[in-house]
């Protein structure tokens, strides 16, 4: 709600030049434990910064309120053995329902982009779901895409996530999907969590290429961000041709964050940001709530309107942190030429899947550190000429015996379909649990 | 007894009021002057205690809705400004603040917490006074980002300020403007305070005196555009708050009117309700929230500067009696242009053909359902509509009788009109109801603004009341017209009041900005120490008041981690006044 003249409050030379809608859902009342960095304070000063600025009497810029995501929306998206009802909490539809609003006003509520703050993030929740992983219990981009694509028919996506750690969630649910393409900067998997996002990574032996990993050396800072997203993002979203774009906005790149180790700043993050242009935003980590997000954020909103953050200078910036080592420079100079070449011909790099009787196989272990939870998987993908490919994920814990995923995925052809039916059935005979996903029809069961 | 003063832009109506039963005893209309209202003030106030024989020892308060701020400020009647910004980091001020050779950008900046970030240059504050002194401001605005969690940089400011342009310059700081937080907003509050300080201080002087010559002895309240009251003395701090007031008086006339006397009905309590003012040219929609005037989240906007100060939430259609009527390719069309007066009511168009077309007034004369000037005129002009090629073809089917034709075309128009308000109505709640939640419990349990009823005024409410309860689908009242309404509401008005409580246990430091309170806490410093200061804000601040208990609007306790590893809280508290009438068992 605007005040009594809308038209008149808003002043003259400020304006938004792409209208931006903001879905801001800071879930002051929930957090994972009081002195957890995914805590309530984390988005506080954020908003008081936002208000502070006036940023919602700016013409274009809108405040909604989220929707609340439901089961059918998780269930879209992930396998969950233990049963959604012991992992996904209140806050986690919450902040799937930000992501989901945040869409929706871009696709149907005339918002050329939007943005959503929102907390939990997501982006390290797998295609499977057996407990909470690096802050994540569900993968709210993934839930906003998935929901989207049965609204309005959207296709071909891209999702660069800008977040310091590797987004291996999204990467794992995307995995086998051609029509996702997923891009990941972040710090090089050998000096933080989650340990992977390297370039050999990329995508399923049926989705070569549509999965992306620029590994940045640590105290890279707004240089050699900057070279990064115009160099090797830009073109390839520019050879991709994505109808959408969506940004894993995580924050935690910043100088000041206490849990990483890059040297980014606001105004470097909102020219990455200007530069991959997205559709629709959605905040991931960032844990340097009050020295980073509040510049962060705002300077992100700014990009996003297409407005000046040139003033957007955190008080703890100092100009010796701006420079990117020559070394670091050289390196991704490098990078970028074999990341190039690489995206263009993925050819037959190894995915690390081993091919058995007409199906790649690869097997995984899994960690869950908020749980403390291992979890071993045996994943199988139908090597078929006509579609992504029915895949079949059987799965344990030390908790809970062998269960089996089926996933018929979206453009899944009529023999794929079959087999997976075919899969269910067998488990049923046998009394295996088992959880099958038809997105074709949209059908989500359990047994 | 109470008495309530209007300065509207042609007269100044007074009415003495009785305290207990809200019952207009007295009320007298006197024009009002251009380019000063005390005259007029004075004419109406010595003539309401003439006429009505009051002993004027026995008037308890007397509340003024004046318009003399606003015109002050349209008409440019207001001292120079000079302002000192401390923007700190975020969007550049210059997008917001008006081309203006006294506004001052400085170095020097506050963070979100009110901690300082980056001192002020002494020399750079020293230059900028000078040369706005040079440059004629006669009054100072000094406001920096986050002020309201700690005034520290703006006090230190107004200390040099004080040197420099002496001891009575109006200096004010945008802490004292309000709690919120809108750093552009509390720039153009406390430049509306600074340019209106002496305006304001001279209208209540006089007023003081021209009541004190009158006999009154009673407090002399303000009406502000929250629908609230103030004192006098508060006005003088705050005079832009004074502005805007003209809608409040008469949204409170119209609930003092719309008592039934001794009916305990719904209507009147606390539930949620629709005011629908329609006027010639425009509908204008406000509401009720449990038995309260609705507030703009943000504030006013005056003269093109958004400010903090509180108003009423409106919206306005272009709709109302004076609309043309015209017919389109077979549809009807209503506005949103006004045609003027009803063609019943204007001598010009005796002779047809008419030179403009109908209005929602002509069509309810057509329909009986009014009867407003030479209704002849009205129906002669349907008459013509009918035999235009445009008319829907739906008028005449199956009716042979132009008259008949004529009735069928009116009522078209009169159901497009009413549509247009319901779907105003829907989407006005659409709007209120999707406004941002914050918390899980907030988004769990979701409470959705529901009108139960509408007051409908306006001069053809009385006409269409019914047929706005059957578009509607709720009840409709529309209390009678009445001459001395906004002089009522302003009798009537309640003190109000609102307030932000800041505190930050790491930082030792408790603000309560909106009643320039500041203390120092401990580290066990919690919600209920919060809550206990801030009645007790309240209550000095009302002592002479009889406003009851103060709402909390949120109380919000943080577990902050500093990134050192000390743990402590932030708080935050708003409270309010809300506004209302004085009598008892309302809102």
């Amino acid at each position: 709600m605007s005040d009594s003249q809308p038209a008149d409050a808003k002043s003259g030379a400020l304006k938004a030049a792409h209208s931006l809608g903001l879905v801001i859902f800071p879930a002051f009342d929930w957090a994972i434990s009081p002195t957890h960095p995914e805590r309530e304070e984390r988005l506080l000063y954020t908003q008081d910064q936002l208000r502070e600025e006036g940023l919602f009497d700016i013409p274009g810029i809108s405040e909604h309120r989220p929707d609340m995501a439901d089961m059918a929306d998780i269930s879209r998206v992930h396998f969950c053995p233990p049963g959604f009802e012991r992992i996904v909490e209140a806050p986690h539809l919450a902040s799937a329902g930000s992501a989901i609003s945040a869409g929706r006003l871009v696709l149907a509520g005339g918002c050329d982009k939007s943005f959503a703050l929102t907390r939990p993030p997501g982006h390290h929740a797998m295609k499977v779901v057996q407990g909470g992983r690096g802050f994540c219990a569900v993968n709210i981009e993934a839930i906003m895409l998935e929901r989207l694509r049965g609204e309005f028919g959207v296709r071909r996506v891209a999702i660069v996530d800008t977040d310091c750690h590797h987004g291996d969630g999204s990467q794992d649910v995307y995995w086998h999907d051609p029509d996702t393409l997923y891009i990941s900067l972040h710090q090089d998997g050998r000096t933080l969590y989650p340990g992977s996002g390297f370039p050999n990574e990329l995508g399923g032996p049926l989705a070569r290429g549509a999965t992306i990993n620029i590994p940045l050396p640590p105290r890279t800072g707004d240089e050699g961000f900057l070279y990064a997203t115009e160099e090797i993002v830009r073109p390839i979203l520019d050879a991709w041709k994505p109808d959408l774009v969506i940004n894993s906005a995580g924050q935690d790149n910043h100088f000041s964050d206490p849990i990483t180790d890059m040297r980014l700043s606001a105004r470097g993050y909102a020219e990455m940001v200007r530069c991959i242009n997205p559709d629709v935003a959605v905040l991931e980590g960032g844990y340097s709530i009050q020295g980073a997000l509040p510049y962060v954020n705002l300077a992100v909103i700014l990009a996003l309107a297409g407005m000046d953050f040139s003033r957007v200078v955190e008080p703890a910036w100092r100009d010796d942190l701006a420079a990117t080592s020559t070394e670091c420079m050289d390196y991704i100079r490098r990078l970028r030429d074999s990341t190039l070449t690489t995206f263009e011909r993925p050819g037959n790099a190894a995915s690390g899947h081993r091919f058995e009787n007409g199906w790649f196989v690869r097997e995984r272990d899994i960690y869950y550190d908020t749980d403390g939870i291992h979890e071993q998987q045996n994943e199988r993908l139908r090597a078929c000429e006509n579609c992504p490919g029915l895949l079949l994920i059987r799965t344990r814990t030390h908790y809970s015996d062998w269960s089996v995923c089926i996933h018929i995925p979206r453009s899944a052809c009529p023999d794929c379909a079959s087999a997976g039916e075919e899969r269910k059935r067998e488990a049923e005979r046998k009394r295996e649990p088992w959880e099958f996903s038809d997105q074709r029809r949209d059908i989500y069961l359990r047994g | 007894m109470l008495a309530g003063l209007d300065v509207g832009g042609t007269f100044t109506d007074a009415a003495l009021v009785d305290g207990k039963s809200g019952r207009c005893i007295a009320w007298v209309k006197a024009p009002t002057r251009t380019g000063a209202v005390l005259p007029g003030i004075l004419e109406s106030l010595e003539r309401l205690l003439r006429e009505s024989r009051a002993d004027a020892r026995t008037v308890k308060r007397l509340t003024v809705s004046s318009t003399l701020g606003l015109n002050a400020l349209l008409t440019g009647n207001t001292r120079p400004v000079g302002v000192l910004a401390l923007p700190g980091p975020g969007i550049d001020p210059a997008l917001f603040w008006p081309r203006d050779p006294l506004f001052r950008v400085l170095p020097g900046a506050q963070d979100h917490r009110g901690r300082v970030t980056a001192a002020p240059d002494p020399k750079a504050v020293g230059a900028a006074l000078e040369s706005l002194k040079k440059l004629g401001a006669k009054a100072l605005a000094i406001v920096c980002k986050f002020s309201p969690k700690n005034p520290e940089l703006e006090k230190s400011l107004a200390a040099e300020a004080r040197k420099i342009f002496g001891a009575d310059t109006p200096i004010v700081l945008g802490f004292e403007t309000s709690g919120s937080l809108n750093f552009p907003r509390r720039l153009h509050t406390a430049w509306c305070n600074a340019a209106l300080c002496a305006v304001s201080r001279d209208f209540h002087r006089d007023l003081e005196k021209a009541s004190r010559d009158l006999g009154l002895t009673c407090p002399i309240h303000i009406l502000k555009a929250d629908a609230g009251s103030f004192s006098a003395t508060e006005a003088l701090r705050d005079p832009a708050s004074t502005m805007g007031s003209g809608p409040a008086a008469g949204l409170l006339g119209i609930l003092a009117m719309a008592r039934p006397s001794g009916t305990d009905s719904p209507l009147f309590g606390a539930a949620d309700k629709y005011m629908i003012d329609m006027g010639g040219t425009s509908t204008d929609i406000a509401l009720l929230a449990a038995g309260q005037p609705l507030l703009a989240r943000e504030g006013l906007t005056v003269s093109g500067r958004p400010t903090l100060i509180r108003t009423l939430w409106t919206r306005s259609i272009a709709l109302g009696g004076d609309s043309a009527l015209r017919c389109k390719n077979g549809e009807v069309s209503i506005g949103p242009d006004r045609s003027g007066p009803a063609l019943s009511l204007d001598p010009e168009q005796k002779d047809a053909p008419f030179s403009r077309p109908a209005t929602l007034t002509d069509a309810l004369n057509v329909l009986d359902i009014a009867r407003v000037g030479d209704t002849h005129l009205s129906r002669h002009a349907f008459m013509r509509m009918i035999d235009d090629p445009a008319c829907p073809p739906a008028v005449k089917n199956g009716q042979a009788d132009p008259e008949d034709q004529s009735r069928a075309l009116a009522r078209l128009f009169l159901a497009g009109a009413l549509r247009r308000i319901k779907e105003k109505t829907s989407e006005i709640l659409e709007e209120i109801n999707s406004q941002p939640v914050y918390t899980i419990r907030e988004l769990l349990v979701d409470k959705k603004l529901e009108p139960e009823c509408a007051m409908f005024i306006g001069a053809p409410a009385g006409a269409l009341r019914a047929e706005l309860e059957k578009a509607l689908v709720l009840p409709v009242v529309a209390p009678e017209e009445s001459p001395f309404a906004n002089a009522l509401g302003a009798a009537l008005a309640r003190p109000t009041k609102a307030a932000e409580l800041y505190a930050d246990t790491l930082l030792g430091r408790m603000t309560i900005p909106d009643f320039r309170v500041e203390k120092n806490i401990g580290s066990d410093y919690r919600l209920e120490d919060a809550g206990r200061d801030m009645s007790r804000a309240f209550a000095e601040a009302f002592r002479d008041e009889e406003p009851g208990q103060a709402q909390t609007v949120f109380a919000e306790s943080f577990a902050v981690l500093d990134p050192s590893g000390r743990r402590g809280r932030i708080l935050r508290i708003r409270s309010q006044y809300a506004a209302g009438l004085v009598l008892k068992g309302e809102g």
